[in-house]
C-alpha cells in the first residue's frame, strides 16, 4: 500500500521494533511450510499481493502464482484503487489466476456496466463457483445482465444487496442454480408503492416454487405481504432460517405466524424500528401531508432522507425529533452531539446546505458518518467517493430547490430544544431561502411549547403561518411500544 | 476419576502436560488419540518450547463458545512480532488447530499489508534472489496496475 498517513507509519516502526527485540538470527522464514505462507499470502489482499508480497523473492511468487490461492476472491474495497478500469483489471486478473478453481466470490460496489462485464467474465471461466456475493448501489438491472447467473449451476449461496432487487435475478437464479441452499436478497429501498407490494409478493411465490431445496432465506427489507410469505414457506419445505428484517408488510400475529414458528428453527424478524419509514413511505404516495414525530431512530432518518431525496412533489412533511427530552440532551453531551449529526445526516442529504460556519455552537465535524454511502450521486457515475469520506450537501442545487417548493420542514425538540438542533434549523432555514426563489420553504414549528432558537424572525419573514390541519396525517412513533400510529 | 492427560514434547525436548480432552482440540492430537490411545509422549519435532507454550496456554483457555473468536484474536494481538506469530502459525499447522493458524495468519498479513517491498525482505529475514533485469521484469508486468 502506499500510504504514507502518519498512523500507519507509526504502526510500521512499531512493528519492526517488536520483531527486532524477538529476533531469531537464524531463522529463515521461507523455511516455513508453504501452507503457513500461503495461508498468509491468501489473507495479504489482491493489490498488495501483486503490488509487494509476489516481489519478494521467487518462492513467494510461486505461492501468488498458485490457482488454489484464488479459490476465494473477496473485492469489497475497490476504493484502494486509483482508477475503476484498473481495479476491474485487477479482478480478471486475480480470476485468470484461479484457473476456474474460483468457488467464492465477493464483489463489492458493483457498478453498473464494468462490473457486469466482470460478473459475464467469472462466468465464463468459473464453472465451479459456489458462492457469489453482490452488493450494489444501483437500481437498475436489465434482464440481458442476468445471463451470468445462468453459468453458476454449482451454485450453493447467492447473496445480493441492491437498492432494487429486480425480479429477472430472482427468476434465473431459481430456474438455473438448483442446488442453491441458501438465498440473501437484501434492499436499502425505502420506495414503496402499491406495485411495489405485488412484485415482491410475485418475487415470493417464485422463490417458492423455484427454490426447493433452500435452507437459508433472508429478505431484508422485502416488501411482500403474508400471501408472499405463505407462498415461500408452502413451497420451501427444507427452509430452516429465515430472516424477514424489516418487512413492514408482514403480519404474523395470526395463523401464518404459528405455521411460521413452527416450520422455521430460526426466524428473524423485525426488532428495528426503522420499518416505519416504509409504511410512511407507502402512505405518501397520497397528497396529504404526512408528520412524523417522536424519536425517528437515526437510521431510519437517514434512510428517510434517501426517500425525500427525489424530487418528485408528493412529499409533505417531516420531523425532526432532535431531543430525547429536557434531561437528556442537557446532561448528555454525546447525546446531544449524535443527534445532531443525525439531524446534519438528514438535512445534507435533503441537500441542505449546512456547513460548518452555519452552525454556531459547531467544533464537532459537521456531517456525521453514516453506515451506508450517501445516495447515488447522479452526476458523476463511476466516480464515487470512498466509503470514509463524509457526505457533502450539494451546495445550493436543485434538490435545495426542489425542497423549497414541495417541502415542509417542521423541527421539533421539546422544551429542551438544544443548541445543535436550533443549528439545524437554521442550516435547514438557510437551505430552503439559499435558491432565492419567490416561493420560500415553509418552516412550521409544531408542538407549541418547542423554542426554534436557531431561526431569527427576518428569518422566518415571508413564511406561511400554516401549521398542521386537522386533515393532515400525523405518524408517530414511540420507541418503547415499538410502534406506529397514523 | 482423574482425567487423562497427554504429555507433547517440543523440538528441544522439553515436555508439556495437557489433559486430553483440551488437547484434542487439535486435529493431529485427535487422530493419534483415536489410532493408539497416544499413551506414550507425543514428538512435535518443529515446534519449539517457548511456542508450544502458547499453543498449550490457547488449548487450555476456558472460553465460552461465542466468546472464542474475540479471544482467539486478542490472544494473537497480544504476541504481536512477527516471528513468534510465524512460529505459532507452524505449531497450529503441525498440530491442525484450525482456529489459531487463521488468527496468526491473519494477523502477519495484517502486519505486513503496511510493509514497503523492503521492508517484508527485511522483516521475514527473505533475500532477493532475483536479478536486477528480473526485478525489472516483475515490476513492469503489473505496472498498468498502478
Amino acid at each position: 500500500m502506499p500510504s504514507t498517513s502518519k498512523c500507519s507509519k507509526s504502526k510500521r516502526q512499531k512493528t519492526k521494533e517488536q520483531w527486532q527485540v524477538g529476533m531469531q538470527p537464524t531463522r529463515n522464514w521461507l523455511e516455513l511450510p508453504s501452507d503457513v505462507m500461503a495461508s498468509i499470502l491468501s489473507r495479504v489482499g489482491l493489490h498488495d499481493i501483486i503490488k509487494n508480497a509476489e516481489k519478494v523473492c521467487t518462492a513467494w511468487q510461486k505461492i501468488c502464482k498458485d490457482p488454489s490461492m484464488w479459490r476465494v476472491i473477496c473485492i469489497d474495497n475497490p476504493w484502494q484503487f486509483l482508477s475503476y478500469e484498473r481495479f476491474i483489471n485487477l479482478c480478471k486478473h486475480a480470476v485468470d489466476r484461479s484457473q476456474g478453481q474460483l468457488i467464492d466470490i465477493t464483489i463489492g460496489h458493483f457498478e453498473i456496466f464494468g462490473d457486469f462485464e466482470l460478473l459475464q467474465y467469472v462466468a465464463d471461466r468459473s464453472s465451479r463457483l459456489r458462492r457469489l456475493k453482490i452488493r450494489t448501489y444501483y437500481s437498475s438491472w436489465c434482464r440481458s445482465w442476468t445471463d451470468p447467473l445462468k453459468k453458476f449451476q454449482l451454485l450453493e449461496e447467492f447473496s445480493l444487496h441492491s437498492y432494487h432487487i429486480p425480479k429477472e435475478v430472482v427468476e434465473t437464479v431459481g430456474c438455473y442454480c438448483p442446488l442453491l441452499k441458501t438465498f440473501k436478497l437484501s434492499t436499502g429501498s425505502i420506495l414503496c408503492n402499491k406495485d411495489d407490494v405485488a412484485s415482491c409478493d410475485k418475487m415470493a411465490i417464485t422463490i417458492g416454487e423455484n427454490f426447493h431445496e433452500l435452507e437459508q432465506l433472508q429478505l431484508i427489507g422485502n416488501k411482500m405481504t403474508n400471501i408472499g410469505l405463505q407462498a415461500i414457506l408452502d413451497g420451501c419445505r427444507n427452509l430452516k432460517s429465515l430472516d424477514l428484517r424489516m418487512c413492514p408488510f408482514i403480519d404474523l400475529k395470526g395463523d401464518l405466524g404459528k405455521g411460521c414458528s413452527q416450520q422455521i428453527k430460526c426466524l428473524k424478524l423485525s426488532d428495528d424500528p426503522w420499518w416505519f419509514v416504509y409504511v410512511a413511505s407507502h402512505l405518501l404516495q397520497s397528497s396529504s401531508p404526512v408528520i412524523f414525530s417522536g424519536e425517528i431512530p437515526a437510521t431510519a432518518l437517514f434512510s428517510a432522507t434517501h426517500f425525500f431525496r427525489r424530487p418528485q412533489p408528493f412529499f409533505s412533511t417531516i420531523v425532526f425529533p432532535v431531543s430525547r427530552g429536557p434531561n437528556t440532551c442537557t446532561t448528555s453531551r454525546s447525546s446531544s452531539r449524535s443527534s445532531r449529526n443525525h439531524c446534519l445526516t438528514a438535512t445534507a442529504a435533503l441537500g441542505g446546505v449546512p456547513t460548518t460556519t452555519s452552525i454556531p455552537h459547531g467544533g464537532a465535524p459537521m456531517c456525521s458518518r453514516p453506515r451506508e454511502r450517501a445516495p447515488i450521486e447522479e452526476k458523476n457515475p463511476g466516480k464515487q467517493p470512498p466509503l470514509s469520506s463524509p457526505v457533502r450537501a450539494p451546495m445550493s442545487s436543485s434538490p435545495a430547490t426542489t425542497m423549497a417548493k414541495t417541502t415542509t420542514i417542521v423541527v421539533t425538540g421539546g422544551l429542551a430544544m438544544t443548541a445543535a438542533a436550533s443549528a439545524t434549523a437554521t442550516a435547514v432555514a438557510d437551505a430552503i431561502q439559499k435558491p432565492g426563489k419567490k416561493s420560500p420553504g415553509k418552516m412550521v414549528e409544531v408542538a407549541g411549547n418547542s423554542v426554534v432558537a436557531g431561526i431569527s424572525p427576518e428569518k422566518m419573514t415571508g413564511w406561511p403561518e400554516k401549521s398542521p390541519e386537522r386533515g393532515d396525517l400525523l405518524v408517530t412513533f414511540d420507541s418503547r411500544s415499538r410502534c406506529m400510529k397514523w | 476419576m482423574s482425567k487423562k492427560t497427554l504429555t507433547l514434547m517440543s523440538k528441544d525436548k522439553q515436555l508439556f502436560n495437557i489433559e486430553e480432552h483440551l488437547a484434542v482440540q487439535s486435529v493431529t492430537i485427535r487422530n493419534m488419540v483415536k489410532e493408539d490411545g497416544a499413551s506414550s509422549v507425543i514428538p512435535l519435532p518443529r515446534v519449539d518450547s517457548e511456542t508450544l507454550a502458547l499453543v498449550i496456554e490457547y488449548l487450555n483457555r476456558q472460553q465460552a463458545p461465542e466468546e472464542d473468536e474475540d479471544y482467539v484474536k486478542k490472544f494473537v494481538d497480544e504476541r504481536g512480532e512477527i516471528p513468534t506469530l510465524l512460529e505459532l502459525a507452524q505449531a497450529a499447522l503441525d498440530l491442525d488447530i484450525k482456529k489459531l493458524m487463521d488468527a496468526a495468519c491473519m494477523k502477519v498479513a495484517d502486519l505486513i499489508k503496511d510493509f514497503t517491498l523492503e521492508e517484508v525482505r527485511e522483516a521475514l529475514r527473505i533475500e532477493n534472489d532475483r536479478t536486477p533485469e528480473e526485478e525489472k521484469a516483475i515490476r513492469d508486468e503489473f505496472q498498468w496496475a498502478f
